[in-house]
Formats: structure tokens, C-alpha cells, sequence
């Protein structure tokens, strides 16, 4: 009983913690904006919001797979 | 990098500085008319160990969990107790390795024509900001040593203050070239219309600054008595 109750809270910080650190970052860069016509891509090709959906899939992912596997 | 506005360079053309009000447009405690000339992010290089870093995790990760798998049978505790604690671990370095990827991007590197601004910011933790007006740059360097530094193209741009005889070293700047010459451009033609006297658009170019507003010395009255010693 204590392994599901762990996972749940685990989950829970996981998932809360992406929600907090995507929300306070584009907080910020929407708020200050840097010249948008002359963005560079990381590498010259990755978008920042293809970041953000890496962070957000591999993360409920995790979650999710942990639970079937474990549970 | 942002590429330069060549208006810039030899002076400010009048529209944009009557009509624009920068203030706190693209980093905290932007002047009404400060412009950015020169912008970047450090050169994606620094993440490299972060990203050989997590697929190493990952890889160890995968053998755990698929290992534990074949020999526990599923619904021991024993394997949930292994397994928890390796999902643990590893959520903990997804975390970490996506939140070093954001603070890559909130790290920027500016050039206006007032200063150079180095950004140091973090999502959680940091929130610094490194200055130098460009009247205080006594020297500037650019060391670009090493095989990668040459074929990735970033190197050091190493400012020289003058008076305090402090430098400001930005490492892992790309296209150093570049900012070295255009900050030597600014910085040339910022002392002669500081030398002129030119005044922007009716307006004195204060810049803020915590350490003389504390022993209450206006910026503009140094700027004033370094013209004079010039």
C-alpha cells in the first residue's frame, strides 16, 4: 500500500513541478520580449516550443509508465 | 544572434526616438530609449554535456528497468521498491536536464547603446544582471583559443573597465568576431556623440544605477565631468 501512495505523491510533485517551472518561464520571456524578426533557433532548427512538448510528453509519460510497470 | 541595425550605428534616427518607449521591453530595467543592437543566447555548445549526460541516464535507466523486469516477477515488493526508486532517480534528471535546456534560453547576452548587458537568469533560482556602460570600456579582447572554439565559431570577449581595473569576461559568446567589432563601432561612436554633446531626441541618456542613486551622484553629472576630462 505505501509503493502506490509514494508514486501517486511522486506523480503529483513531477507533473507539478513541470506545470510551475513551464509556467514561470514563459511568464517571463512573454513579458520581455527580445526582437522576434531576427530569433535563432537552438541548432538553427529546434523550436523552444518543441522544448516545452518534449518536457510535458516525457514527463506524463514517465508517469504513466511508472504506474503500469510498478503498480 | 540578432543581426545589427546598421540606423544605429553613426546615430538615432528621430522617429524611433520620440515615438518608442522601450522602457522594460526585452530584459528588466530597459531605458526608454535604450535599443538593442547586438542580442544573443550563448552558444549551444554548453548544453552538450547535459545532453550526453541524460542519454547516459537514460541508457542505465532502460538496463534497470527491463533487467529488474526479467528476474523479479511483477507485483514483489522488492522489484516495486527497485523500481520506484529508479523512477524517482530518474524523473529527478529529466527535470533537471529539461530546466538547464529553459535556463539556456533565459541566459542572453545584449548590446545596446547605452551597455552591455549579460542576463543571468534562471527559472527558480537566479535573477543577476551584469552591466558595463560603454563609456567605461577601457579595452576589449577576444580570445577565441581551441580547436572547437574555431570550428563551432564562439570564443571570449574579454571587456577591460576602466577605472576599477576589473574585467568582464563572457565566455561561450557566439560569433565573437562580430561583437567585438560592433561593440568597438558603438563604443566609438557613443564617446563622440558624448563628446559632441548631442543631445537624444531632448533627452539626457541617464542610466539607473544602484550604486551611484545610493551615494546620490546622478549618472549624468559623471557623464558630464568625463566629457569635460576628455
Amino acid at each position: 500500500m505505501l509503493i502506490p501512495i509514494l508514486l501517486i505523491l511522486l506523480a503529483l510533485a513531477s507533473i507539478g513541478f513541470m506545470a510551475v517551472s513551464l509556467w514561470f518561464f514563459y511568464k517571463y520571456i512573454f513579458s520581455y520580449r527580445l526582437p522576434r524578426g531576427q530569433y535563432q533557433l537552438l541548432l538553427g532548427f529546434i523550436h523552444l516550443k518543441w522544448i516545452s512538448a518534449a518536457y510535458v510528453v516525457f514527463t506524463l509519460a514517465l508517469t504513466i509508465w511508472a504506474f503500469l510497470l510498478i503498480l | 544572434m540578432f543581426e545589427l541595425d546598421e540606423r544605429y550605428i553613426d546615430g538615432f534616427p528621430e522617429e524611433s526616438r520620440e515615438e518608442v518607449d522601450n522602457t522594460d521591453r526585452s530584459f528588466i530595467g530597459q531605458q526608454k530609449h535604450e535599443e538593442i543592437m547586438l542580442c544573443t543566447r550563448l552558444h549551444p555548445i554548453i548544453i552538450l554535456p547535459y545532453v550526453f549526460g541524460i542519454a547516459l541516464i537514460t541508457a542505465i535507466f532502460f538496463a534497470i528497468v527491463y533487467g529488474t523486469s526479467n528476474v523479479i516477477p511483477k507485483g514483489e515488493i522488492m522489484g516495486q521498491i527497485l523500481l520506484f526508486g529508479v523512477f524517482s532517480a530518474y524523473m529527478y534528471y529529466l527535470h533537471r536536464f529539461f530546466n538547464k535546456l529553459l535556463n539556456y534560453y533565459l541566459h542572453v547576452v545584449i548590446l545596446t547603446n547605452y551597455r552591455v548587458i549579460e542576463v543571468i537568469k534562471t527559472v527558480y533560482f537566479c535573477n543577476n544582471k551584469d552591466t558595463i556602460d560603454l563609456h567605461k570600456i577601457q579595452d576589449l579582447k577576444k580570445d577565441q583559443d581551441g580547436l572547437f572554439c574555431t570550428i563551432f565559431n564562439y570564443g571570449t570577449l574579454v571587456v577591460e573597465v576602466s577605472a576599477i581595473h576589473e574585467t568582464k569576461r563572457v565566455r561561450y559568446l557566439p560569433n565573437p568576431d562580430k561583437w567585438f567589432q560592433t561593440l568597438n563601432k558603438v563604443k566609438r561612436s557613443y564617446i563622440e556623440r558624448r563628446r559632441a554633446k548631442v543631445p537624444r531626441g531632448g533627452h539626457s541618456p541617464v542610466v539607473q544605477s544602484s550604486t551611484y542613486d545610493k551615494v546620490g551622484v546622478s549618472r549624468s553629472m559623471l557623464h558630464n565631468q568625463m566629457i569635460r576630462v576628455l
